[in-house]
């Protein structure tokens, strides 16, 4: 017998805005790339916890969209998104219009990395996966 | 196959901690336009998206105003329904589900605790 399987990386993907943070416009995106896209599971649900304030929400594939009325609303908490990546990429995560301190969480095979997540600033989620 | 799905919020009144959308039948299957989008009079903080559920955390007794739109995804054979819990309302309508059918948008009220099967579902 001969060939080989790849399996696609999964994990979960944790954005964490500490006290202070505040969303700066009335949307704001997180968007995945580099062949990466949210993955809905019975065992892992895209999660918002904390104070993730939003009077819309539209979550596709490779984009979350948060939209308030004001351009300023307040942010204290994490948003957990399970995501998967082509075997062989690496995901990209890109949030746009908040500020404060913000911190991107990822699994890797020698444990989780955290990063702090500039706005607009595309961010390579290297060695992504558990 | 695979098709939007939109519940109304027509006003209920939130009975616990925790107002849940539940599936059946069917999943819901995010492509690049399209996923779960929630529209609320009354902005939220939490939520929990799964494959096969929603769940939105709120205050006892919040009240209900607006939209959950879920693209959803079935295969042939299976029947989708939904399941709304945690929200009342004095009629026992706090909701309705509106789903494609080949003779066009079906809507009936979506009562609490009650699977409703969505009979003649489409892929829109």
């Amino acid at each position: 017998m001969s060939g080989s399987s790849t399996t696609n990386p999964t994990g979960s993907i944790i954005i964490t805005y500490a006290p202070g943070a505040q969303f700066t416009s009335t949307n704001s995106t997180i968007v995945v790339g580099g062949n990466g896209a949210f993955l809905l599971q019975n065992s892992a649900p895209l999660l918002f916890a904390g104070t993730i304030t939003f009077a819309q929400l539209s979550i596709s594939t490779v984009q979350i969209m948060i939209s308030n009325t004001s351009s300023t609303t307040p942010v204290n908490g994490a948003i957990t998104i399970p995501v998967t990546v082509k075997s062989g990429n690496v995901p990209t995560i890109t949030a746009t219009n908040f500020s404060g301190a913000v911190e991107v969480q990822w699994p890797t095979p020698n444990g989780q990395q955290t990063q702090t997540l500039s706005p607009s600033d595309t961010f390579y989620l290297n060695n992504f996966g558990s | 196959m695979s098709a939007n799905v939109t519940i109304n919020f027509a006003s209920g009144s939130a009975t616990s901690s925790t107002v849940e959308v539940m599936l059946s039948g069917c999943t819901i299957s995010p492509s690049a336009v399209a996923g779960a989008s929630v529209s609320m009079a009354s902005a939220l903080t939490n939520i929990s998206v799964f494959a096969g559920q929603v769940m939105i955390a709120t205050a006892y007794n919040a009240q209900f105003n607006g939209s959950l739109t879920m693209a959803i995804g079935w295969t042939s054979g299976q029947q989708p329904s939904v399941t709304l819990n945690n929200i009342s309302n004095p009629s026992n309508s706090p909701a309705t589900v509106m789903w494609p059918t080949a003779n066009g948008p079906q809507i009936q009220i979506l009562s609490p605790g009650n699977p409703l099967t969505l009979n003649g579902i489409v892929s829109s």
